[in-house]
């Protein structure tokens, strides 16, 4: 019987586990190297390729087998339960789809975030006196590394050709990822201070101390999706049993 | 001869004082900008004498001249601390090492909420501090506390 892409079957719920397992190691084996994590490129890799009912019950297990190593801190838990599903979600979507996504995404992602990145880095985060230096300069490397982005992006629209759809796809992928990445931050900039009931100070004093994990996991991010997305791929789909289509 | 001799036991004797506050002054070390106030295997107080460089800057001075031990690993956050005079945090985090200090809002940052914890020390309360101790200025007059909770 032949298998349908996107069903639960058992070749899928193997891999789910078997990527579950991957994942917990990949964060604890990263969790000692300061501002590198790689469970975003591989989860949106496995997602792309297995599909988003794959991708979410990854997600699941995922945001509930972490805990027994590294607590179980409410707060934490249900950033990780609202956060991982909906990405693994989003890219399993992104993946079964045969067409690209459409040309004014990437960009307008891209221009938000680089809007967002080269904001605080003129305007400064009120962070410790200590860490000011380094969090700008981080804000204008990952500001670079987006304008970087939206340039190839546009060469390679204007090029066309067989590199342009692969060019799109690598481009539109990388801006989502790092897109997400901001957004788990901003979550848990909501999340851990109406759990722990913070005043409005304290919030906004929350809100900037995230952005000394936030731009490193951003800039991380879209380096390692963009250089690890396609030969992951591969590697998937391969698992899935799919062809690579560009 | 008998002044000679009173003067030469008056001086001998301010020797040996002078000697005896050096040897005390090591109880309670004072390493540039640093003032060591207790030093216990569940509770560091160090107070800033020099506005200047990080807590983790004075620590690691202290660690050197040999007041204090201490242990840890390099994070988002600045680095961690696991371990201090030897008592070791636990691998469930069910007892850690947290820091609390008197520097409050400081040039426009806040460095410390009592939203997020306080403690009690020698009839003041310290804030919980909003970073590691690698994020924590040394400003003058302030006390910074490493607390073993558990």
């Amino acid at each position: 019987m032949k298998e349908k892409f996107g069903q639960l079957n058992a070749r899928t719920l193997t891999a789910s586990a078997v990527m579950t397992a991957l994942l917990i190691a990949v964060q604890f084996a990263f969790g000692f190297v300061s501002g590198v994590e790689l469970v975003t490129v591989f989860l949106l890799s496995f997602c792309y390729a297995f599909g988003a009912l794959a991708g979410v019950l990854t997600a699941l297990s995922f945001s509930l087998l972490r805990c027994f190593l590294y607590g179980f801190y409410p707060n934490v838990l249900l950033l990780y339960l609202l956060y991982y599903p909906i990405f693994a979600l989003c890219f399993g979507l992104m993946g079964s789809k045969s067409k690209p996504l459409p040309v004014w995404v990437c960009p307008l992602l891209l221009t938000g975030l680089a809007a967002f990145c080269g904001y605080f880095a003129a305007a400064g985060v009120k962070v410790s006196v200590l860490y000011q230096t380094k969090i700008s300069v981080m804000l204008w490397v990952l500001f670079a590394i987006l304008c970087a982005l939206s340039a190839l992006y546009f060469i390679v629209l204007l090029k066309g050709g067989k590199r342009e759809r692969e060019g799109r796809e690598l481009a539109s992928v990388t801006a989502l990822a790092a897109f997400f990445t901001v957004c788990f931050t901003l979550a848990d900039d909501v999340i851990s201070p109406l759990w722990y009931g913070y005043s409005a100070q304290a919030a906004i004093a929350y809100f900037y101390t995230g952005f000394l994990a936030m731009i490193p996991q951003t800039v991380c991010t879209a380096v390692s999706v963009f250089l690890l997305f396609f030969p992951l791929k591969k590697v998937f789909f391969s698992a899935a049993k799919r062809e690579l289509v560009f | 001869m008998k002044r000679i001799k009173r003067l030469w036991t008056i001086l001998c004797a301010a020797a040996l004082a002078s000697f005896g506050c050096l040897f005390a002054a090591c109880g309670k070390s004072d390493v540039n900008g640093a003032k060591l106030l207790e030093n216990s295997k569940t509770l560091v107080v160090i107070e800033a004498t020099e506005t200047g460089g990080s807590l983790f800057d004075a620590m690691a001075k202290l660690k050197e001249e040999g007041s204090i031990s201490f242990e840890g690993s390099e994070g988002q956050y600045g680095f961690y601390l696991t371990s201090v005079n030897g008592t070791q945090q636990a691998a469930d985090y069910s007892s850690y090492w947290a820091v609390y200090t008197s520097l409050g809002d400081y040039e426009g940052i806040a460095y410390s909420n009592a939203e997020y914890g306080a403690y009690p020390y020698n009839n003041q309360s310290y804030a919980s501090a909003s970073y590691g101790v690698s994020g924590l200025p040394m400003v003058e007059g302030n006390c910074y506390l490493l607390v073993f909770v558990s």
